[in-house]
């Protein structure tokens, strides 16, 4: 079901099938798991079976000591490992790192996974490491720099790539497009799929004031592959995307409407600052492979 | 190209806060120090100087979250200064590299603060230099690492990983070693306390 469902989102889409050469259309589901984190390996280990699958933060594993080649062995002698960057700055003006890319293409030959994820942002610009990830101005040009980015990176890796939407906290001027157009036409272009982080959507409507609900159908729903959900906390009458907190009611409302409309294969519970016991991230991963189900993503 | 220009600028905006002050004060002026051209500069300009600022902020937490989890024993040592040191080092500087660049920075900077008597503790330099050596072993696959401090560092840091008080620390010339094979796991460390 969710296969089929692929394929229709992708030709509804345009193109979406034909440019990616990568079999992203004909990926199983995953179901629900979490992003990794050293600190509850051990925990992880007791009850495996109540993850699905792992994302693992692909910076840590480069150019790794023995230790960690070894933990990340371990991992994938008992999960589906999706790497997920933080510095390929796949919207740089001035093209990717080579060195970085070959080091993500290195850790991908190594894991074999089904696909790979990025920030759609900048983090380096004029030979500075920004440090974190910096909104896109939504012109054509920025669209056209993300696509030969892609390109570049399609030479080194062949496993499909998906794009996460990031937390916008600054509005660059003399956008062309709101954001939603700009990442369907990015995903258009590319052929990527799209990692849905949910929170970081709903962040940004509540920071910006924006009713998601009235422009929902304008997002590129049929282009998802994977989600992403967690909870934020507010400060200085901000919302903050922390991953600090459980996931609010509002957040577990979108993720089940985003589900409903996308053909998702995988969700995965980021949380990086306090940590709850590791029960409690169980709970929530159990909740949202629920959500899953009862939408028929997977059995 | 006007992309290449306009992230370059962001860039400084969100990393620099000295040049983040300047550019809203005259936004012609300094794009044009760095090649935007008026037009350019102007629509920059429009940029809100809160949100810049705010994700300024959030970049200086990021790095200051990640400086911690490098150095925490220091960070304990160091309480509430330790932030105020690591502010210090992240305020007005551009980081062009990656991962453990501010740890090194922060390193250096206590140090700087021991020679001239301006640290307190003072043993917290080597405490820092300490923990960012057992850091910079691990990151490797193979190293023979020596190094010479001033006071007992390794009692220092296994008081401190305790919970446990520090109280008064008599300078004692101390000698460490890191030992890491290549194919072997795990480091190899030794301590020596010189008399004298």
């Amino acid at each position: 079901m969710a296969a089929a469902a692929v394929v229709a989102g992708a030709v509804a889409a345009g193109a979406a099938v034909d440019r990616d050469p990568h079999r992203l259309a004909s990926e199983a589901a995953l179901g629900a798991g979490l992003g990794f984190r050293p600190s509850f390996r051990a925990d992880l280990f007791r009850q495996p079976a109540q993850v699905d699958f792992l994302e693992i933060t692909a910076d840590h594993y480069f150019k790794a000591p023995p230790e960690k080649c070894d933990e990340l062995d371990l991992l994938a002698a008992h999960f589906t490992l999706i790497p997920h960057g933080l510095d390929l700055s796949l919207g740089s003006a001035e093209g990717v790192d080579q060195v970085y890319l070959d080091q993500f293409a290195a850790l991908i030959e190594r894991i074999s996974p089904p696909w790979w994820s990025e920030h759609l942002t900048f983090t380096r610009a004029g030979g500075i490491a920004i440090g974190h990830f910096a909104s896109l101005p939504f012109t054509h040009e920025a669209v056209d720099a993300v696509v030969r980015n892609v390109e570049t990176v399609r030479r080194t890796i062949k496993v499909p790539l998906i794009l996460e939407n990031i937390i916008a906290t600054v509005t660059v001027p003399g956008g062309e497009m709101d954001e939603a157009a700009f990442l369907s036409e990015v995903l258009r272009r590319t052929g990527c799929g799209w990692l849905c982080d949910v929170t970081n959507l709903y962040t940004n409507a509540v920071n910006q004031g924006v009713d998601l609900d009235s422009e929902l159908e304008r997002w590129p729903w049929q282009h998802v592959v994977q989600m992403h959900f967690a909870g934020g906390h507010w400060h200085d009458g901000i919302l903050i995307d922390s991953h600090a907190c459980p996931t609010p009611p509002e957040v577990w409302r979108l993720l089940d409407t985003a589900v409903a409309r996308s053909p998702v294969r995988g969700i995965i519970l980021e949380r990086d600052e306090g940590l709850p016991p590791f029960a409690d991230l169980l709970d929530e991963v159990a909740q949202a492979r629920a959500i899953g189900r009862r939408h028929g993503r997977w059995r | 190209m006007a992309l290449t220009r306009i992230q370059a600028t962001l860039a400084r905006l969100f990393t620099d806060a000295p040049f983040r002050a300047s550019f809203f004060a005259d936004p012609i002026a300094v794009g044009g120090s760095l090649g935007l051209e008026p037009s350019e500069a102007s629509e920059l300009a429009e940029l809100s100087p809160n949100a810049v600022e705010q994700f300024a902020a959030s970049i200086r937490r990021k790095r200051l979250d990640e400086v911690r989890k490098v150095l925490p024993l220091t960070a304990r040592a160091l309480g509430d200064a330790f932030d105020r040191h690591v502010l210090v080092i992240i305020g007005g500087a551009v980081r062009r590299g990656r991962h453990r660049d501010d740890a090194r920075a922060l390193v250096d900077h206590l140090c700087r603060l021991s020679r001239s008597d301006d640290l307190a503790p003072p043993w917290a330099a080597d405490l820092a230099r300490y923990e960012a050596t057992f850091v910079d072993a691990l990151h490797r696959s193979a190293c023979l690492l020596v190094r010479r401090f001033h006071f007992p560092v390794a009692r220092l840091a296994a008081t401190i990983h305790c919970g446990a008080p520090i109280g008064n620390v008599e300078p004692r010339k101390t000698i460490s070693v890191w030992l890491r094979v290549p194919g072997r796991r795990g480091i190899s460390h030794r301590i020596w306390y010189l008399f004298g």
